[in-house]
């Protein structure tokens, strides 16, 4: 084949693959000497930022570090390496690509350069991990359930029991104290079980347009009655939204968030405040208090996380729970001059016909 | 402070007995604690831990005039028991106890009340005479 023909194929072959995939060069240090514009797009990066950089500026902290070496290990020996990376945005998302990487290997058979050629998964992942969260919380309802039932039954022939010797004409006032604590404590260890069945096995959403200014106000209410008076009390916006919401998860999901806000450790009052953009309701619960540390607010969403002497540690959890299955989100915010954000948002209503 | 369980009215039949309780669960302090606290309460109670006993029990007279029926009795079907029930007795009226609400089919028990456990004793005694004021001659 004359030269001219062999350079016009490559460069169609390099047109086709930039077309179809997420394309960089680097030497073989790693340094970045090319990316198409599909690997800016993904990235978020520029072409300037990218170029002289090595791999680490997309790197998500997420995989190990002996897998990295692994691979760096198989394209160094001058092996092609496939895998599935998750990478980090400028932007700070998260984006998952299915890669392989090429050694490209001088006359001595020492690689010179990498060529990875990469396809986005994101989607792919995303919808994996739900799959795997759902068959998880099935399978933690059914366990769930069961142990419940295991526990309640024994549960109610002792406490039903201690209450008939309590009612006794001639028993000790003292033994008739032990008594009293001992049903208590058989009471929270019940609440226990209640809170472990409203998080594995929450009931379906009843779905319906909701005024959430009503269910914030009633919610206050009994946060206020439940902490026995906030010191610096709830300030609620005037404004208010109609979203798709279950109202009484709604209302619990709120109770819950306002009851964290209250034990934030600040005498200052609890803001909440109510937003609309683009179909979107967002509400806030601000709070003045000692914020999170250096705990990663995400952390707290988790079953069992707790960072209180009494709790299941399951507070956020079901709240997360409960929100995503009105289609909403949760997340925790540090607060600009200390304190806590939680910002619940769920879909707005479709306008009433 | 509980209240008493001796307070209150006891429900009579019309031969003026006390009402009778049919209590059935497979668990041995479940029925002892319903049957003591509903006899202090000034009920008459027989127990059953099986779907069988429960079965001859409510065919003998006297019959039962309410059943405290568990939601999840071991080796039985709810729906197939509760029908039988209605069969051998049937003028009685049935209070089931679960330990999950939410696993309580509704359509069948329409009318029926559902206690859930644990139970305070003073809320059964209460939903028992609430159960039986309309049937009984006071």
């Amino acid at each position: 084949m004359p030269q001219d023909d062999t350079v016009r194929l490559l460069e169609q072959i390099r047109y086709a693959l930039d077309q179809a995939a997420i394309v960089a060069v680097t030497d073989q240090r790693g340094i970045i000497t090319y990316v198409n514009d599909q690997f800016c797009a993904i990235s978020k990066y520029s072409r300037e930022e990218l170029l002289g950089q090595d791999h680490r500026i997309i790197n998500s902290g997420h995989h190990p570090k002996d897998f990295i070496r692994g691979l760096w290990r198989t394209i160094a020996q001058g092996q092609v390496w496939r895998g599935e990376l998750k990478n980090r945005a400028k932007d700070g998302s998260i984006y998952w690509v299915d890669t392989t990487i090429v050694p490209l290997l001088s006359a001595d058979g020492k690689p010179y350069q990498y060529l990875a050629i990469r396809s986005d998964i994101t989607h792919r992942k995303a919808v994996e991990q739900q799959l795997a969260d759902q068959a998880a919380l099935a399978q933690l309802g059914q366990l769930a359930t069961v142990v419940a039932h295991e526990v309640r039954n024994p549960l109610a022939g002792v406490k039903g029991s201690l209450q008939v010797l309590r009612s006794r004409p001639a028993i000790d006032p003292d033994d008739k104290l032990v008594i009293d604590a001992m049903i208590s404590r058989l009471d929270v260890l019940n609440n226990k079980v209640e809170d472990i069945l409203r998080f594995a096995r929450p009931r379906s959403p009843v779905l319906d347009s909701v005024d959430v200014r009503p269910v914030i106000i009633d919610a206050m209410a009994s946060a206020e009655a439940a902490a026995g008076g906030i010191n610096g009390g709830i300030r609620v916006q005037e404004s208010t939204a109609v979203v798709r919401a279950d109202r009484e998860m709604l209302r619990a999901v709120l109770l819950n968030l306002l009851l964290n806000a209250c034990q934030s450790g600040s005498s200052d009052p609890i803001e909440v405040l109510v937003s609309e953009h683009a179909g979107t309701c967002a509400i806030d619960i601000i709070d003045h208090g000692t914020g999170f540390g250096d705990t990663d607010p995400e952390q707290l969403f988790q079953a069992f996380h707790t960072t209180k002497k009494s709790g299941t540690g399951l507070g956020l959890a079901i709240v997360r729970r409960l929100v995503s299955l009105q289609g909403g989100t949760i997340v925790l915010l540090p607060r600009e001059g200390g304190g806590a954000v939680a910002r619940l948002t769920l879909p707005c209503a479709p306008p009433a016909s | 402070m509980m209240p008493s369980l001796r307070c209150g009215k006891v429900p009579t039949t019309r031969a003026k007995l006390p009402a009778r309780v049919l209590i059935i669960d497979d668990e041995v302090l479940v029925r002892w604690s319903l049957s003591t606290g509903l006899r202090l309460a000034g009920f008459d109670t027989v127990t059953a831990s099986s779907s069988a006993e429960a079965l001859t029990v409510a065919r003998q007279a006297p019959h039962p005039d309410i059943v405290l029926l568990d939601s999840r009795l071991y080796g039985s079907d709810l729906a197939v028991l509760l029908e039988d029930l209605r069969l051998a007795a049937p003028l009685c009226r049935f209070v089931i106890l679960t330990t999950s609400r939410h696993e309580m089919p509704v359509p069948p028990w329409n009318g029926i009340t559902v206690i859930t456990k644990p139970f305070d004793l003073v809320d059964v005694v209460r939903v028992v005479r609430a159960n039986l004021a309309p049937a009984c001659a006071v």
